[in-house]
């Protein structure tokens, strides 16, 4: 496994009592493997991320579980461990590109500073050379290096970022809504160019985003959380053809068409879980088409079928029978 | 309700004349607005779409007078605002609000969300008694589904995710109910299904209280959904502009077919089996003088006469405008 999350509960402490933002996540990733995470918004898929990698710890945030990269125990790093491994054996592109970009450096010194603190035979005509081949991977002319986070339009600085993360070819690459600011023509040929990259240098990517038709397009494995849980994860192939939870369901069912007849949609009525206090059942129970009373006294467990995983009380082993849904 | 805000408003159409922005950068003079022409009627949804780095929010910006043009106009209602300054200029920004498109460079991290709703408000809603005012950011909140709205006032930016923020600085927008909002790309972090509240919603403004809208999106689908006419942007100049549905039906510039055909659809499936070749090329260079016409470096149907001169902007007639010799 490249990355393994296994039963990670993240809490951020407030004034009014703790923010419940992760509760019991498992996630594996195998080399050279695209794997989704997906959800709603404030459904806790940064925090996983932040705190899986560290850049969240105590006391900003209470942690339990363990995670692995490349079969280490990340939680045992020493701070100096830590930083030797970050951008070179994983790297991580923060959901917010300006905050990853300083904005008072020329992208080129950026990237000339993360490639000397990582490489004892650095040089600076050849660490050119490589800024300007991962910039030709994410489609920025190269004059742009020396411009200015703010001098670059909302796509570029994303871009840049991404650059950043493939720089020193890591073996782990977390991108959390890497291109939000990208067109979809940009957006496919980006993942399309790491994809492609994936396959060469079998390298393994965890994409965070909330476009699930984009991650049933192109990832291998999707992982669908809901209020801190995960609801429902499998091969990409097998949810797009058939999501067994409600919420996954429902997500895959409230894509404004681009063509044909247009109505007014209405997406999932109803709002999401307050985390401070979570409910005590399924979070998804006041939202869901499904649910009985029971939803909203008992957490289901998340069961597996197959190759996938659903958390919900309606869905049983009879979901999976015929049809060879399990591959 | 906020109606009193409201009272007594009209909307007034906002037009966007020829207008030029050159960015100097060391020695280099890039060209980034290059003669952009679009007028957003009073009430009117507007989107506006196109490629990463092709000028939409330098045109926002524009719009909202954090930028000057460098040749142009720009007219709010019989209002030349092009040079406003002082009182002017306030009152221009009073009626037009932006959002903009990094919700996480935008609110200022040292204020509570009721501090930025409350620095919103326009000198007209000053009279507001302290309850009048909490009801509103209460109502602003849970239209954007930031439910329990008590929870969120007291939050400070860097306590909420991303598509958390993003919807913040849309209730900030709504809470002074401007006549038009310049909406960069607010919905990039939400999933479909809240991404549809806050289309509704934005739909919903529209019709209560005619709040027009200039919708910056990468979302063809969604830009269909909430305009009624969609604008699309290529280095700088706007070359095609019509109908919603007509754009979308029945693109005539090259560059939005392709727009068009590398949009998501939930029935098609694979990298694959979109057509590699379209997406050979890059951008222009806008740091240099183009002749001819701005597509023509990517354009699968690029013809002799592309090169020498650039293409007129051509009237079809049923509101759809296209700037593109094929289209002669
Ligand atoms: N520092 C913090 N203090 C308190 N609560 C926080 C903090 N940071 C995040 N939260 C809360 O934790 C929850 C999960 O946030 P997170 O950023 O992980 O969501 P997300 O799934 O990444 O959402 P998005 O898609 O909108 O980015 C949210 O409800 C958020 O309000
Ligand atoms: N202050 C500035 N100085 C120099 N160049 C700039 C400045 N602001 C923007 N640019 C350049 O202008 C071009 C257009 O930028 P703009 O932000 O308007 O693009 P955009 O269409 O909004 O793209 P995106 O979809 O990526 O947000 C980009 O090439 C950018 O690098
Ligand atoms: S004018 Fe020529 S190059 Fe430009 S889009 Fe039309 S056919 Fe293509
Ligand atoms: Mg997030
Ligand atoms: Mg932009």
């Amino acid at each position: 496994m490249t990355f393994s999350v296994q039963d990670v509960s993240v809490s951020y402490p407030t004034s009014r009592g703790w923010v419940q933002a992760v509760r019991n996540v498992d996630l594996q990733i195998r080399p050279g493997e695209l794997v989704g995470l997906a959800g709603e918004s404030g459904s806790g898929k940064s925090t996983l991320v932040l705190a899986a990698t560290r850049v969240l710890k105590a006391p900003a945030v209470s942690v339990t579980g363990r995670v692995e990269i490349m079969g280490q125990d990340v939680f045992a790093w020493s701070d100096k461990e830590l930083r030797a491994q970050r951008w070179q054996t994983f790297s991580f592109v923060t959901q917010s590109a300006m905050n990853a970009l300083n904005p008072v450096m020329r992208v080129r010194a950026q990237m000339h500073d993360a490639m000397r603190a990582h490489d004892p035979h650095y040089q600076k005509a050849k660490a050119d050379k490589r800024c300007e081949e991962v910039l030709r991977i994410v489609e920025v002319p190269a004059a742009k290096l020396d411009s200015y986070p703010h001098q670059l339009s909302g796509g570029q600085r994303q871009r840049m970022v991404i650059a950043l993360a493939l720089l020193l070819q890591p073996q782990l690459v977390i991108m959390d809504e890497p291109t939000t600011a990208l067109d979809v023509v940009a957006q496919r040929e980006i993942i399309a160019l790491i994809r492609r990259l994936q396959r060469e240098l079998g390298f393994a990517v965890l994409l965070i985003t909330h476009d699930l038709s984009l991650l049933l397009e192109v990832a291998d494995a999707v992982t669908v959380m809901y209020g801190g849980r995960v609801m429902e994860s499998g091969r990409s192939h097998e949810l797009l053809r058939k999501a067994s939870h409600p919420y996954s369901r429902a997500l895959i069912h409230s894509f404004p068409p681009l063509h044909g007849a247009m109505q007014r949609q209405e997406g999932i009525p109803g709002t999401p879980p307050d985390m401070l206090n979570p409910p005590l059942g399924c979070p998804f129970a006041a939202r869901c088409v499904m649910a009985t009373k029971e939803c909203g006294e008992q957490m289901p467990p998340l069961t597996r079928y197959g190759d996938r995983l659903v958390a919900c009380h309606h869905v049983s082993e009879q979901d999976f029978q015929g049809a060879g849904v399990i591959v | 309700m906020s109606a009193e805000l409201q009272a007594g408003r009209h909307g007034a159409p906002l037009v966007i004349d020829q207008v030029h922005k050159r960015f100097t950068q060391g020695r280099r003079v890039a060209h980034i607005l290059r003669g952009c022409s679009l007028t957003i009627g009073a009430g009117e949804i507007v989107a506006l779409v196109g490629e990463s780095g092709s000028g939409k929010s330098t045109l926002a910006r524009t719009i909202m007078k954090l930028y000057t043009p460098d040749e142009g106009k720009l007219l709010f209602g019989s209002e030349d605002v092009t040079h406003a300054k002082g009182k002017a200029l306030r009152q221009y920004r009073e009626r037009v609000q932006m959002v903009f498109q990094d919700p996480f460079a935008s609110l200022n991290p040292a204020h509570s969300i009721r501090t930025i709703l409350r620095r919103s408000l326009p000198p007209s809603a000053r009279h507001y008694s302290e309850r009048q005012r909490e009801d509103l950011f209460d109502e602003v909140l849970t239209q954007v589904g930031l439910t329990p709205a008590s929870n969120f006032l007291q939050q400070f930016p860097h306590e909420l995710s991303g598509g958390q923020r993003q919807r913040v600085a849309l209730a900030r927008s709504l809470a002074g109910r401007p006549d038009l909002v310049l909406a960069d790309e607010p919905v990039s972090m939400l999933d479909v299904s809240l991404r549809l509240g806050v289309l509704n919603l934005m739909l919903s403004l529209n019709e209560r209280f005619g709040i027009g809208y200039l919708y910056i999106t990468h979302d063809l689908a969604s830009a269909r959904y909430v305009a009624s006419r969609i604008a699309v942007m290529y280095a700088g100049e706007i070359v095609e502009e019509g109908p919603a549905e007509a754009i979308v039906e029945e693109a005539k510039h090259p560059y939005t077919q392709l727009l068009v055909q590398a949009a998501p659809d939930p029935d098609r499936r694979g990298l694959q089996e979109l057509d590699e070749s379209v997406f050979t090329g890059e951008p222009p260079d806008l740091s240099r003088e183009i002749q001819g016409c701005p597509f023509q470096f990517r354009c699968p149907h690029v013809m002799e006469k592309c090169y020498e001169s650039s293409p007129p902007l051509k009237d079809l007639g049923n509101g759809q405008k296209v700037k593109c010799f094929l289209a002669e």
